[in-house]
């Protein structure tokens, strides 16, 4: 470990690495700075991602897939599935090797990495960050940076050390709880998609998902909206636990995951002077689905794309790391405006509408079910909403 | 004031995450509350989703109970 760096990533999820190593890349003295002792631990996450996303940043590798998916279904509250075929459409991974992975692509790239490497401050001088505070090996470092990258995941800390408030409120977040589980009955659950259920006793403004690890193996959760959580004293492991029972009763739970998810709008300020907020510590996961780890790697990528022109141009203000925002705001972040209408509005409809729905796009011929066609069904109960999807539609988002 | 029961704790962060004032502090495995600056707005219990927090107000603890919790 050096002293001073030219780019210093505090935490090594897949936003973290990925912006290490297109810093390093860009030929940046890069830091990639783990609290935990181990990369990709513990995991926090349903692990799904889509083959297109993934692509975009690393070609998959058997090591660290765990399924491949053909599509999906999402069951509607009475229970009637709506299959999406899409075949080799993504894959649920294991995130514990495949961030490891990834953190190991930024090594390759020229990057450090330091793992147990706790940060406790930035440094802030001037009302400019330009380093952070580490507690390593029982000692304090400084270490000077000319662009800190927050990368520190849905708690984030440094964002709030810099004077951004980045507090998710509890309306823009689903508490979620997961099984990993064997002993899956073969009716209830495929190895070939992932399930959704849907439904206001199920998941209130959230749903359930039963992603596939294995022929025998699924992450089983639930997320629900933070509003709801706690009403009758009732929690996310609640939910799940009460869907287990129902769906899986002879399931044997493997592993206990918790976390929360982002899902309402970007944070408004993810850059400050000599600063960047990339991935969940940006809010940057998908508003209905919950997925983050694209969406992560993607602002990863941009942030630190963008922190090399500053360090180029020799001008690490907020103002001049103005791009990356941009290039979010139009790739991905826009459309989170009108997705979070979208939800919105379609968490007001009843269980009943729901299942009309199924029964509506059941009628059509397999191949004809999208992602697309499921929306505009949906949608159709609301035209208002049908407005926003306009937004989405054009820009290929779905 | 909250009370942490640590033995359900799964150190996710989502507490970490809601909080408004951030005065919890999760280093690994051990979380800490700096009571003095907490205002027991209570977020942090909705933001939990294992139910390892709790809020004990005038002698009396509200804690999210609900019947069936837990598979055993």
């Amino acid at each position: 470990m050096h002293t001073k760096y030219d780019v210093v990533v505090v935490g090594a999820g897949p936003a973290g690495s990925i912006a290490a190593r297109t810093a390093a890349e860009r030929g940046l003295k890069t830091l990639l700075l783990e609290k935990r002792q181990e990369i990709g631990s513990p995991v926090r996450c349903a692990e799904a991602i889509s083959h297109e996303t993934l692509i975009r940043y690393i070609e998959p590798e058997a090591a660290w897939i765990s399924a491949t998916v053909h599509g999906g279904r999402i069951f509607s509250p009475n229970g009637t599935p709506v299959v999406i075929q899409q075949p080799n459409v993504g894959y649920v991974l294991e995130r514990k090797l495949f961030d490891r992975r990834l953190a190991e692509t930024a090594v390759n790239a020229g990057a450090e990495v330091l793992v147990k490497a706790r940060v406790t401050g930035v440094i802030n001088t001037d009302d400019q960050i330009c380093g952070v505070t580490v507690r390593y090996h029982r000692r304090d470092h400084a270490i000077q940076a000319d662009i800190v990258i927050a990368a520190d995941g849905v708690e984030s800390q440094v964002a709030r050390w810099a004077g951004i408030n980045s507090t998710h409120e509890l309306r823009d977040v689903d508490i979620c709880a997961q099984y990993l589980m064997s002993n899956l009955d073969p009716d209830v659950y495929s190895p070939e998609y992932c399930d959704f259920y849907i439904g206001r006793e199920l998941a209130p403004r959230g749903y359930v998902w039963v992603f596939p690890k294995g022929p025998d193996l699924a992450n089983v959760g639930v997320g629900i909206g933070g509003t709801i959580s706690g009403r009758n004293g009732k929690l996310a492991i609640d939910y799940l636990n009460d869907f287990v029972r129902t769906h899986f009763p002879e399931g044997r739970v493997l592993s206990q995951v918790a976390g929360c998810v982002p899902v309402g709008d970007s944070l408004p300020e993810i850059v400050g002077n000599g600063l960047m907020i990339v991935g969940d510590a940006a809010h940057h996961s998908d508003p209905i689905s919950g997925g983050g780890i694209a969406n992560a790697m993607i602002s990863g990528h941009f942030a630190a794309e963008t922190a090399a022109d500053a360090i180029a141009a020799g001008d690490l203000s907020a103002e001049f790391l103005r791009p990356y925002p941009e290039r979010w705001d139009e790739e991905i972040g826009k459309n989170f405006r009108h997705i979070c209408r979208i939800r919105d509005g379609v968490m007001k409809f009843s269980d009943k509408t729901f299942d009309r729905c199924a029964q509506v796009l059941n009628k059509l011929s397999p191949e004809k079910i999208t992602m697309r066609e499921i929306f505009k069904t949906v949608l159709l109960h609301q035209p208002r909403l049908l407005l926003e999807l306009r937004h989405l539609i054009a820009p290929g988002w779905i | 004031m909250i009370l942490f029961y640590e033995e359900l704790c799964n150190y996710c962060g989502s507490c970490v995450a809601v909080c408004p004032e951030n005065v919890i502090n999760l280093v690994d495995i051990h979380l800490s509350i700096d009571r003095e600056n907490c205002t027991d707005c209570a977020k942090c219990i909705k933001g939990c989703p294992i139910g390892a927090l709790a809020l004990e107000r005038k002698g009396k603890i509200y804690y999210p109970e609900y019947e069936g919790r837990g598979l055993f």
